[in-house]
């Protein structure tokens, strides 16, 4: 990961997008403090927070935290939901046992878990995937966190359950004014639950810009490439009445380019491009038209 | 179009302590030649039981009931003495399994691994099928020169390619794929999908096709056929099915998907949970969640009819027979 430079307001949702081994996921436990080799800053509410003791990154870490992509992984098997939920209230000495229990109900009542009574003493394991990833959006959101990272949420869900899961993130977000860092790889699902997106490519941001923007004026190859790929296997459109087609996405990148990418700039209000090498974008033809 | 692959009344259950399971209950397919017929569902749904059904691969505690009958080009599959379909794996029904990595050997080169793949089926010399393996591998994207690469050198959009090579090496009547592209990046299950388009041009390649993905079927197969709970509950040409969804379960598949132009502000989520096999309702097995269920939903389990040409329905909302 090189140069990554983004920024999350409060009660907005950027979407970061690339696929396996873009970088993603080091992006995220940058910010968490995981990853110690990082250089760079990471400022939380104003604060720089990169290079923080551990001590120090404790106290940030009650309003910032993580929701992972495998709700089987993620939970301690031998802990009941209770405890799971309970646990970070615990660490940073949050209320004492009886309100504490009445924050964990209310934080599973919220994530849709009814009635919570039916669901605290269980284990894990005695838990659907999407019941799993609740109680870990329950235990991210207990403590009423400014930004919450949440990577690939959704991934392992089916569909069926993946919708419900985005509108308990849209809820916190609206009535709390909850940040997000959303990771994934599908550009149709960012399209519909972020407000901007950033797009990643071997390690460095090659678009950023309003959700909106980047979707219907891709300027980066690989933002195009990653849009027709979706477009090409999204389900056929009613307009689009010709059989399956196997069109070339028509974009060559030489494989040296990963390794200069250039710095982000800005093509438009914003709007964040990486100009590939020899294809210095001239104004007229990367500056999109003004909307007015 | 005639029926190359016929399977009816296929019913597979796991005998678990806690009871038999119907994994796969009374399922009724037909894949016509040239054809690729999508089969759809969420986890659970059964499609896997019915991949490995139809390979003949279920073991116990798991049994294909008596009745369940698959005819290949007319022969039952499941008649065949136990020797006989080892020999009809590879040749006459090919699987693509879910990993390529876990498909391929490591310590063999890839044109070997095909080579063996012809070698097993028919009386060729090793070295015929050394130059025939590397034409396969050729025909799905292989570069020459990565021909006699190790699967721990290519990529796993490559390591795809190699195991569909595979698959098609020795010319099976029918291809069944499990989830081919699920762990491959966005730009490369696009071009895994592109290349098992063009092989059914050219070759007129048979296959079905199972997906928890219901757009990207919707795009490269023929018809769709959607599992709920081991039963097929809708049945169809695939741009119609999912333009047009007919079962309550498709319709609130099809308005839980984002799309990506448009921009689609709500998506509906399905309430509930996923079926437990062990505990499914007396009536329709979906009645729990449906939107659309009515009071007779509870008491009768709908059977797959035809509604309309081409399209079969299991629900009572278009039994006008069954509804009193």
């Amino acid at each position: 990961m090189r140069g990554v430079g983004f920024t999350i307001a409060p009660g907005k949702i950027l979407g970061l997008i690339g696929e396996s081994g873009s970088g993603k996921t080091t992006v995220a436990r940058t910010v968490m403090g995981l990853v110690r080799s990082a250089t760079g800053s990471v400022r939380f509410e104003g604060r720089e927070i990169l290079g923080l003791s551990e001590r120090e990154l404790r106290k940030v870490r009650r309003r910032l935290h993580l929701v992972f992509q495998d709700p089987y992984d993620s939970l301690h098997p031998g802990m009941r939901v209770r405890e799971i939920v309970e646990e970070a209230m615990k660490i940073h000495g949050i209320g004492e046992r009886a309100s504490r229990r009445v924050a964990v109900s209310n934080a599973l009542e919220d994530v849709g878990l009814t009635p919570s009574s039916r669901f605290t003493e269980r284990y894990p394991h005695q838990l659907s995937g999407g019941q799993r990833q609740r109680v870990a959006i329950a235990r991210a959101m207990v403590l009423d966190p400014a930004l919450v990272l949440a990577d690939e949420p959704t991934s392992m869900l089916d569909l069926s359950l993946r919708s419900e899961i985005l509108e308990i993130l849209k809820r916190h977000r609206d009535t709390r004014g909850t940040g997000y860092l959303f990771i994934t790889h599908d550009l149709a699902l960012a399209g519909y639950l972020c407000d901007r997106i950033a797009v990643m490519f071997w390690g460095k941001l090659v678009e950023l810009g309003a959700t909106e923007t980047v979707i219907t004026n891709p300027l980066h190859p690989y933002t195009k490439m990653l849009l027709r790929a979706v477009e090409e296997l999204a389900p056929p459109e009613p307009h689009k009445p010709e059989d399956y087609q196997a069109s070339d996405h028509g974009i060559q990148m030489e494989e040296s380019y990963a390794t200069i990418i250039p710095e982000l700039r800005e093509v438009a209000p914003d709007h964040y491009v990486a100009h590939p090498p020899n294809r210095q974008a001239t104004p007229d033809q990367a500056v999109p038209e003004k909307e007015d | 179009m005639s029926a190359l692959l016929e399977v009816s009344g296929l019913s597979t259950v796991y005998h678990t302590p806690e009871g038999p399971v119907r994994a796969v209950d009374g399922v009724d397919l037909a894949v016509g030649q040239g054809e690729i017929l999508g089969v759809v569902g969420e986890s659970g749904s059964g499609k896997t039981t019915l991949v490995m059904s139809l390979m003949r691969l279920i073991t116990p505690p798991g049994q294909i009931l008596e009745a369940s009958e698959v005819l290949l080009d007319g022969e039952d599959l499941f008649r065949l003495p136990r020797s006989e379909m080892v020999s009809r794996r590879g040749r006459d029904l090919a699987l693509i399994p879910q990993s390529a990595m876990h498909a391929l050997n490591p310590v063999i080169s890839v044109d070997r691994q095909v080579a063996e793949a012809i070698t097993a089926h028919g009386a060729v010399d090793s070295r015929a099928a050394l130059r025939t393996a590397r034409e396969r591998l050729q025909e799905v994207g292989i570069p020459p020169e990565r021909c006699h690469a190790y699967p721990h050198e290519l990529s796993g959009g490559m390591r795809q390619r190699c195991v569909i090579a595979m698959a098609v090496a020795s010319e099976p009547k029918l291809v069944i794929a499990d989830e081919p592209v699920s762990e491959l990046d966005v730009i490369v299950q696009a071009r895994i999908l592109r290349l098992i388009s063009e092989l059914k041009k050219s070759r007129g390649l048979s296959m079905i096709l199972v997906s928890h993905d219901l757009p990207m079927v919707a795009r490269i197969c023929d018809r769709i056929a959607v599992m709920y709970a081991g039963r097929i509950v809708e049945v169809g040409e695939a741009r119609t099915v999912f333009k047009n969804p007919q079962h309550p379960y498709t319709r609130a598949l099809v308005q839980a998907i984002p799309r990506i132009h448009g921009l689609r502000r709500t998506l509906r989520s399905i309430p509930g949970d996923p079926p437990d096999l062990n505990r499914l309702p007396p009536g329709c097995n979906f009645e729990p969640r449906c939107p659309a269920a009515f009071a007779d939903c509870q008491g009768v389990d709908p059977s797959l009819e035809e509604v309309r040409s081409g399209r079969k329905v299991a629900c009572l909302l278009y039994h006008k027979d069954e509804r009193k």
